[in-house]
């Protein structure tokens, strides 16, 4: 009997785990992927000024607004882990911070290809691009927390907070542009955006961009947090069928 | 306008490295989901071996320190 329910508990989590792919999710992303692609290269207009290098542009800046949002939701999670102390918030906050750091990384890395022709150097010390690396820094060590901590206890606790408390530094990015003297193009979209930043065409182009790349992260997000659920089943099957076995 | 060709390698940089990161993650997902069924058929198929399969939860717990992996999820999941 016990053999009949390990093995039933075992099949479930398989059938959940295929159940769990959001596909549906992944053919809109594609779609609008392409459709984005299109618009960026065939219909915005070529920057009278930079030229083509402009239309990173149009990655770069919601890329960059994504991984924030990755990190507020990392910091949600961390918050309702702290109060309610369940696997569902936990698992929230990894996702949404494991996604947040691939984000942030390719904000870093479009920024660099975008400022050497326009900069002429790979880098420079300048406040958002030192900001955006700080906060790049403190969600890996939150990764590493993850995967370094004596206990899973602690792991959850330790990583909680870090998402916590490193979820500070996103404002000081967006706002680095205006609280210091900077290189950096000033935002072109949030509160602090002037109404003619952009020419329409652009901003329309830009909002869609944004659009097709949300749909990316949620897919991505959902895959991540189902895949830590199965992880966590497994390892429930796995306590389940040790705790089942006759001592001898 | 004249150095806007001159800037299409670092056009094509940015668009390749991003769309490769996603892609190279989505597939490191799909892979580790791949990894996860056939873990949970095994399971299925010899549940006496439970013990014996490497554990995939990596995520939430310490690879040097082996106590650490005796108690992962001990909240349990929901």
């Amino acid at each position: 009997m016990a053999a009949i329910n390990r093995r039933t508990a075992a099949v479930s989590p398989a059938r959940a785990i295929r159940a769990a792919w959001p596909w549906p999710l992944l053919l809109l992303t594609a779609g609008l992927l392409v459709a984005d692609g299109y618009l960026i290269f065939m219909a915005a207009p070529t920057d009278a000024v930079l030229g083509h290098i402009q239309r990173i542009f149009y990655i770069h800046v919601p890329i960059s607004i994504l991984s924030f949002l990755g990190f507020f939701i990392c910091a949600v999670g961390g918050v309702g882990y702290l109060i309610r102390r369940t696997e569902r918030w936990d698992r929230l906050a990894h996702a949404a911070a494991e996604v947040g750091v691939v984000f942030v990384t390719l904000a870093l890395v479009t920024g660099i290809i975008w400022a050497r022709p326009v900069w002429g150097v790979w880098w420079t010390w300048e406040p958002r691009l030192t900001t955006t690396l700080i906060l790049w820094l403190i969600y890996a060590a939150y990764l590493m927390i993850r995967h370094y901590a004596p206990t899973p206890q602690q792991a959850r606790s330790w990583s909680a907070v870090v998402g916590i408390i490193g979820f500070i530094d996103v404002p000081i990015v967006y706002y680095s542009v205006q609280w210091w003297r900077s290189i950096h193009p000033v935002q072109v979209i949030g509160p602090e955006a002037a109404e003619d930043a952009l020419e329409p065409i652009m901003a329309r182009i830009l909002i869609f961009s944004l659009i097709a790349l949300l749909s990316l992260f949620s897919y991505l997000l959902v895959e991540r947090m189902a895949l830590r659920a199965a992880e966590d089943r497994i390892a429930a099957v796995r306590r389940q069928a040790s705790t089942a076995r006759p001592v001898v | 306008m004249e150095t806007a060709p001159q800037n299409l390698p670092f056009l094509f940089a940015a668009f390749a490295v991003a769309w490769l990161v996603f892609a190279a993650y989505a597939v490191y997902m799909s892979w580790k989901r791949q990894a996860l069924q056939r873990e949970v058929q095994e399971l299925a198929e010899n549940p006496a071996q439970s013990d014996s399969i490497p554990d995939s939860d990596s995520d939430t717990r310490s690879h040097s320190n082996p106590a650490a992996g005796r108690d992962t999820n001990a909240a349990g999941p929901e």
